[in-house]
């Protein structure tokens, strides 16, 4: 299964925007993968995303998904890993 | 040429081989825009005048208000009400009277972000707000001119040198931000650590050493006093940098 895949920081295996999967992993099962291929540490030990990360799918950021992190990923969805702005000054 | 008071003045950073007399006089001969004068600004400042950074031009559009005390260390209790660039332009030439500062009392937008530029060779990010953060990132994409970002929220705070056609552009790095409502929480310690890495940053750039860094972002979370870098990701679509605008 493929799914799409951005993110503003690099990500070790999703140079060409997306991911093959086996099965149908949850969210948060690759978003764990994921964390492991990156510098940036943006699961927490304690399952968490790491609040200043956003994270998307297809479009909706995950707390508002009716199964958060739970959710089943399908053929073609779309994930979105974006290190929120830091504004002040 | 350095003249004999500045090789005394500098004489314990011409010990580091990355700056050295070669560097030394690069940054004599550099001209800084520093955007802001706040939390950020007010160090980056003072380490840009100490390193004998040639120029230094302040923009800022704010007067000094009694809740900038806790973090804005180039104003006191007796400034409040004056212009900042003012201010701040009195104190730095007093750390460094062979520093050219110019003060401009102007907010930044996209009508005279790129005139601001006009012969300056990099800018400092000391901006509270990204709408003037993203009219300087593309003015320094369009005339080519390094721009070393950084921001804090709370107790962390993030810094990335921009290199135009080197590097990914902040609008690459953000393509959305969320609009803040309100002042930011901030505690004087943490702009001034984010500050001092902007600073280290941009002497790197300045005098000519800048390799290692670049097209990263330095994460600093100062409730867990951790450090990360992130390899930033050019966006080939991006509509400041993108392969459309080169």
């Amino acid at each position: 299964m493929r799914i799409n895949v951005k993110a503003n920081f690099r990500i070790t295996g999703i140079e060409a925007d997306h991911l093959e999967i086996k099965g149908h992993p949850t969210l948060g099962e690759v978003l764990v993968d994921l964390a492991k291929r990156s510098e940036f540490p943006f699961v927490l030990s304690d399952g968490k995303i790491d609040p200043e990360v956003e994270v998307l799918l297809n479009g909706l950021e995950y707390p508002f998904l009716p199964k958060r992190l739970d959710t089943p990923l399908n053929e073609g969805d779309n994930v979105e890993i974006m290190i929120l702005a830091l504004g002040g000054g | 040429m350095l003249t004999a008071d500045e090789l005394t003045r500098y004489s314990r950073q011409l010990l580091i081989p990355e700056v050295g007399l070669e560097g030394q006089e690069r940054l004599k001969n550099s001209r800084v825009l520093l955007a802001g004068v706040g939390g950020l600004g007010c160090s980056s400042s003072q380490f840009l005048a100490c390193a004998g950074v040639g120029s230094i031009t302040l923009v800022d559009r704010d007067t000094v208000a009694l809740s900038d005390l806790n973090r804005q260390v180039l104003y006191g209790q007796d400034d409040i009400g004056k212009k900042k660039v003012e201010v701040a332009a009195v104190r730095l030439s007093r750390l460094n009277p062979g520093v050219e500062i110019h003060s401009r009392f102007v907010e930044i937008s996209e009508g005279n972000a790129s005139q601001l530029l006009v012969g300056i060779d990099l800018v400092m990010d000391g901006l509270d707000n990204f709408p003037a953060r993203f009219c300087m990132n593309s003015a320094c994409v369009e005339r080519k001119i390094p721009y070393v970002y950084g921001g804090i929220a709370g107790l962390k705070g993030a810094v990335a040198a921009i290199v135009p056609g080197k590097t990914p552009c902040l609008a690459c790095i953000y393509p959305r931000t969320r609009t803040h409502e309100g002042p930011h929480p901030v505690l004087g310690s943490v702009p001034a650590i984010i500050a001092n890495l902007q600073v280290l940053e941009a002497i790197k750039i300045l005098t000519g050493r800048y390799d290692s860094s670049a097209g990263r972002m330095v994460f600093f979370d100062g409730s867990e006093m951790t450090f990360s870098r992130l390899e930033l990701k050019r966006n080939e679509n991006c509509k400041v940098c993108g392969k459309e605008k080169r």
